[in-house]
């Protein structure tokens, strides 16, 4: 047999993880709880007590940003700097030590409370797709206002995206499909007659068994459009003669679809030598991209980030 | 009745100023809230069924329950105005008219959910909220689900009221209710409902609809956590094992997460896997959505390939998830790749791992030049287990590396703490450039951490020629800059440079004296005293400088000081005995006198008694007097973790990495879920052909053939052992050649053909067959034939095109790494109709061009089979006359 017997011995104990988020808080910029969602038992709230001690210990008015999108002067809320976005937190009601993961976006600290073992990178992601969804349905900045006025479709929203602690359904389109985003009309009515907003979808949910999980079915729009970004940042430092130490070119392709049926797009650079490595949305056939180098796929409906790369580090110096 | 004010107005307004940080609010207001309870109960209460719902109320206000007391409410809430907002919605709930109007009552259902939200206990309402259950607006529907679920554990008994409800809405014909209803029915946390969670549970697992299938999957788990014997006896986990070939990918996801956790504590240390249902996974991994993919991928370090090119397969398959945009898919594949590394790697796992870490380097530095700061920390934790891991792979993407202003500090001190071991000398020079730009930060902590960066590249020796002098200048230049905490850093730093380097000496000797007078952290000042003691021979003031310090004994607070100070005049005593006796005998006076500090006064006594009793001052100099200096090959013993590195890495993509420590260290006992590699051993399945599934479209049959013949045998429950499973193929006896090297005795020249072979072209088998007819033929029957070829076939087309036209057919093929690979089958024509099977390689190998092709004969007369076989290797010949 052509097994490697000396992998069959090598036993040893990794403590892998077998469950995952026991609960979700949002904090306010204040560090009050605005939302909490229990999956698999009650934390108490004195973990974010505990978190929000150190938090606002940390404050830090000037350095430190905490989101890639907002920019220091124009964030109007304070910063935490030196909280690491994983520490180990002691629930009071029952004496067990949780880990706290936490994430910054608006103003809003997202926390995830976990017993165990757990890939850290698999919780934020997750956290930051919660925020993602968030800035959908709500609007840029999903702020405290935002999560106020629109709280039941916050928990309707928590419900589908995480069961039992697991992640569940994240892709905007099949949850639009369940849950109905505020609507212009209802804000108004809301507005009017100060009741909330959120509405459910009486629709079906059509589920999952598309082979395009991020697109929903029977989409209809009266014009046919699609807006695309493309969005880079330059980071560089330069030294005090104007000597450029290093530079570097970070893009994303930004896209808003409002494209009716099942659309095949193609997307081709001119020159796709300058990309260096990028990261894509699921859409993206990847094969095509590999043998062509052009983007193929069909998109999702709505906003959506279509691909992030790295420009070719000799290009970038071209600055 | 007036209309209550909007549910956030009010509770804003009070409530910003009392969470001021560093004003804990007050949190009992319990006691005496439990009064008004009752008195509203029985004011406002019909009789009988209500009061025990007042009562559980005021009971779970007095227990601290979710998410009532524990919160940090502020008095003002319960104020009398707010109690009567929750007495005037209970009043709201009952009235008969808001009972038909929906949107009315939506609107103040929704009013106790933001109470709750708030912290506000509600509880006393479940009774009214349970009567609004019955409806069928989903909205209302969805809330006081959650209701439900908040408040189930604390009133158990009205809770279970609503369990017809709930199971009703299983039944439901909207796929959605039945899904939530589902769901929220699990999610109660009542052990006494289990037998009520049953039937619909294992209703959903056959539903038509996914979303309710996926729900179910999970219910099983809620049930397994409330009642294990329950779950147990329902023999859920055979029917989960089934549903791994749910046709929607989402459900399949949660059935391994779920049997992943149920079978956690057992002996695999989690589900039970084998080559088929691993395989069937993987070929299906583009299905699943981005963390979907998370469960599949969990599973692959824990699985042991067939052979290496199976590794390689996985290796494929898994390939475009590294594109992902999702950070967690992303490392969970590095994770995966690497445990595959060290399967296939054999001898050589180090290379293999290189090229392994080679592959993922340009991916993982976009993940961490695009992502959120929180991301990109965690991410960093990974780059350095793997900079340390394999030296050099990241050397030249050092730039990435480079800390940015706007970034949060934890995730600079990373940065800087990886800097050094990317160091080469063609980067040296820019890195200890960037780092003594850092050292002058505003930031403290920073200029340290950039200052024992630069000393790290120097004691480690990485810079190349030049760099450890230019390293040290840089030092002595910071030492000299008089601001406290650099001059201090660098002093500490300098002293690992001289261990390491004695011949720095003269560079860093001159600016001791006038650094010791203004460095006033203890630490940097000990390590200053200890360098002139080290460099005592050439600088002329240093006995002078260490007078000062003796002096000035009783002004010394820190006692590493004071340590520092005796070994370096008794050093001195040995370089520069006529200005040193003096002045030693002082200092051993006063500190053999000094009781507050044992090592100290030990030292001293020491000191006092080996120069007292010693006649001969070079035994006392042996004793002394030590080289300190390590020779350049060693590293010190915190940089040398190589084993702890190697324990690290099989804990890749967990907090471990992040905490830089074994699980071991910090994660509870009960919950160390041992890892357990699957299979144990590749029973003769593996015998089935292995293919590159994405290249063939019968290669995908066939691996599903393999698939729905081989049922796994599923651990029963969580703490009973499962076996590795069990083979289904028909065939299990003795072990096939994989790669049919095992008779390595070419047929030979001599066996060459005497009479002619005719092909049937019209044969067709089908891949059950072909792997039944394989099998059912013993290896040790099975001959091999190599054909040297002179030239590759660019394609696996170009081999098939001319089999096929010399009726030999190809079942499947795939274009591995290492080699081409066939499978082949061919019948006589006449005679005795013998079939042949044959699997043939091509080696890619330039040096050893050559086709290895191993066939079995079915039927026929075993007696001239080896003849007929030299016919067949005739007809390949010729028809792959081009490259032969």
């Amino acid at each position: 047999s052509s097994l490697p017997v000396t992998w069959l011995q090598c036993k040893s104990v990794r403590v892998h993880f077998t469950t995952m988020i026991q609960s979700i808080f949002l904090l306010s910029p204040t560090g009050e709880v605005l939302i909490e969602r229990h999956f698999r038992g009650v934390t108490s709230r004195s973990v974010c007590e505990t978190f929000w001690e150190r938090a606002s210990a940390n404050l830090n008015h000037h350095g430190g940003i905490s989101t890639a999108s907002t920019v220091i002067s124009t964030d109007p809320f304070p910063l935490y700097d030196t909280v690491p976005p994983v520490m180990e937190v002691l629930d009071i009601d029952t004496n067990s030590t949780l880990y706290l993961f936490s994430i910054l976006r608006d103003g809003l600290s997202y926390l995830a409370a976990c017993p165990e073992e757990v890939s850290p990178l698999l919780v934020l992601e997750f956290l930051h797709r919660i925020a993602d969804i968030f800035v959908d349905y709500f609007g840029s900045p999903a702020d405290e206002s935002a999560i106020k006025d629109n709280f039941s479709t916050v928990y309707q929203l928590l419900e589908e995206m995480c069961d039992y602690g697991w992640p569940l359904t994240t892709e905007p389109n099949s949850l639009k499909d369940m849950i109905r985003p505020p609507t212009v009309m209802g804000k108004i009515t809301q507005a009017v007659t100060g009741g909330s907003s959120a509405v459910v979808s009486e629709a079906l949910p059509t589920g999952t068994v598309s082979n395009m999980p991020w697109r929903k079915a029977g989409v209809h729009h009266s014009n046919n459009e699609i807006y695309i970004d493309i969005v880079e940042e330059i980071d560089a430092i330069v030294d005090g003669t104007g000597n450029v130490i290093s530079a570097d070119v970070a893009g994303s392709i930004q896209a808003q679809s409002n494209l009716s049926g099942v659309p095949d797009l193609l997307l081709t650079f001119k020159d796709p030598d300058v990309i260096d490595d990028c990261s894509f949305h699921p859409c993206i056939r990847y094969a095509r991209y590999e043998q062509d180098s052009v983007l193929s796929f069909v998109p999702p409906d709505g906003n959506f980030e279509l691909m992030r790369y790295r420009v070719r580090p000799g290009v970038a110096q071209g600055f | 009745m007036s209309v209550p004010n909007p549910a956030w107005a009010n509770p804003n307004a009070t409530q910003t100023p009392t969470h001021l940080p560093g004003h804990p609010p007050p949190s009992s207001a319990a006691p005496h809230h439990i009064n008004g309870v009752a008195t509203a109960v029985s004011a406002a209460g019909p009789p009988g069924s209500m009061t025990p719902g007042g009562m559980h109320g005021g009971m779970h206000g007095g227990m601290g329950g979710p998410p009532g007391t524990g919160a940090p409410v502020p008095d003002s809430y319960f104020t009398e105005s707010r109690k009567g907002e929750v007495n005037e919605l209970r009043n709201l709930l009952r009235n008969f008219t808001v009972e038909r109007d929906q949107k009315k009552k939506r609107e103040i259902i929704k009013k106790v959910i933001a109470y709750m939200t708030l912290g506000i206990d509600v509880s006393r309402l479940f009774t009214e909220m349970m009567l609004a259950i019955e409806t069928r607006d989903l909205v209302i529907k969805k809330m006081v689900y959650l209701f439900l679920c908040n408040y189930a554990q604390s009133n158990p008994e009205l809770a279970q009221m609503c369990t017809n409800t709930l199971q009703k809405d299983c039944g439901n014909d909207d796929p959605m209710v039945r899904g939530l209803a589902l769901r929220s029915l699990c999610s109660l946390r009542l052990p006494q409902m289990v037998e009520y969670i049953h039937e619909p549970l294992r209703r959903s697992l056959t539903d038509t609809h996914a979303y309710v299938r996926k729900t179910g999957v999970m219910g099983t788990l809620k049930m397994y956590h409330l009642d294990q014997e329950a779950f147990e006896n329902s023999n859920f986990v055979d029917i989960l094992y089934d549903m791994l070939r749910d046709p929607d990918a989402s459900v399949v996801s949660n059935c391994i997460l779920v049997l992943n956790e149920i079978m956690a504590s057992g002996d695999n240390g989690g589900m039970a896997i084998n080559r088929a249902i691993m395989l069937h996974l993987l070929n299906r991994i583009h299905e699943f959505s981005d963390f979907g993919v998370l469960a599949v991928l969990e599973l692959v370090p824990r699985y042991v390939p067939a052979n290496d090119e199976e590794g390689y397969q996985i290796m494929n398959l898994l390939d475009p998830v590294l594109r992902t945009n999702n950070a967690g898919a992303f490392v969970a594949t590095v994770r995966a790749f690497l445990s595959l590394a060290e399967s296939i790697g054999g001898n050589d796992v180090e290379s293999m791992r290189r090229q392994v870490v080679g592959r993922i380097r340009a991916p993982l530095v976009t993940q961490v030049a695009g992502g959120p700061p929180e991301q990109v920390y965690c991410l960093l934790r990974h780059v350095d287990s793997l900079v340390e891991l394999c030296p050099g792979i990241f050397d030249d993407e050092y730039r990435q590396f480079y800390v940015r202003y706007t970034e949060p500090s934890h995730i600079k001190y990373l940065k800087i703490a990886i800097l050094p071991k990317l160091a080469n000398p063609d980067n040296a020079p820019d890195i200890v450039a960037e780092l003594g730009e850092y050292a002058k930060d505003a930031d403290e902590l920073m200029g340290r951490s950039a200052i024992r960066s630069m000393a790290r590249i120097a004691v480690r020796d990485v810079g190349g020629e030049g760099s450890v002098p230019s390293i040290a200048r840089r030092l002595v230049d910071l030492l000299d800059l008089d601001i406290g905490h650099i001059a201090s850093e660098a002093a500490s730093a300098l002293v690992d440079v001289m261990r390491k380097h004695p011949d720095m000496m003269t560079l860093i000797a001159p600016p001791l004296p006038r650094a010791v007078k203004y460095v006033s952290e203890p630490k940097g000042k000990a390590a200053l005293v200890h360098l002139l003691g080290e460099c005592g021979e050439v600088v002329p003031e240093a006995p002078y400088s260490l007078e000062k310090l003796i002096d000035q004994y009783d002004d010394i607070d820190d006692a590493g000081v004071k340590i520092a100070l005796l070994e370096s005049t008794m050093k001195l005593l040995f370089k520069r005995a006529p200005e040193v006796q003096r002045m030693l005998g002082r200092l051993l006076s006063k500190a053999t006198e000094d009781v507050s500090n044992q090592d100290l006064h030990d030292r001293a006594l020491l000191y006092y008694r080996l120069l007292r009793s010693s006649a001969d001052p070079r035994t006392v100099e042996k004793v002394v007097v030590t080289s300190h200096s390590l020779p350049v090959a060693t590293l010190f013993s915190e940089d040398d973790d190589k084993e702890v590195r190697e324990e690290l890495m099989k804990e890749f993509d967990s907090l471990s990495i992040v905490y830089g420590a074994k699980s071991e260290n910090f994660i509870a006992k009960e919950f160390q879920v041992k890892f357990v590699r699957m299979p144990a051993e590749h029973p003769l399945e593996s015998a089935a052909p292995v293919v590159d599934p994405g290249v063939n479209e019968v290669a995908g049959q066939m691996q599903e053939a393999n698939l729905l013949g081989d049922t796994p045998v599923p651990a029963t429950n969580g703490t009973a052992s499962a076996p590795a499973p069990a083979p289904a193929a028909p065939a299990s006896d003795g072990v096939m050649d994989l790669l049919g090297f095992s008779d390595p005795v070419p047929v030979p020249a001599a066996a060459a053909p005497a009479a002619s072979l005719e092909l049937d072209p019209s044969v067709t088998l089908s891949g059950e067959e072909y792997q039944s007819k394989w099998g059912a033929v013993a290896d040790s029957e099975a001959i091999t034939v190599t054909i040297p070829l002179k030239a590759l076939p660019p394609s696996t087309d170009a081999v098939e095109g001319p089999l096929g036209a010399a009726a030999l057919t190809t079942m499947a093929s795939g274009d591995l790494p290492t080699e081409l690979k066939f499978f082949l089958y061919a019948k006589e024509k006449a005679g005795s109709m013998a079939l042949f099977l044959a699997q043939a390689s091509i080696s890619k190998d330039p040096t050893n061009l050559s086709m290895s092709m191993t066939v079995k004969c079915s039927g026929g007369d075993p007696g001239s089979n080896k003849d007929k076989v030299g016919n067949l290797e005739t007809i390949v010949r010729s028809a792959l006359s081009a490259y032969v």
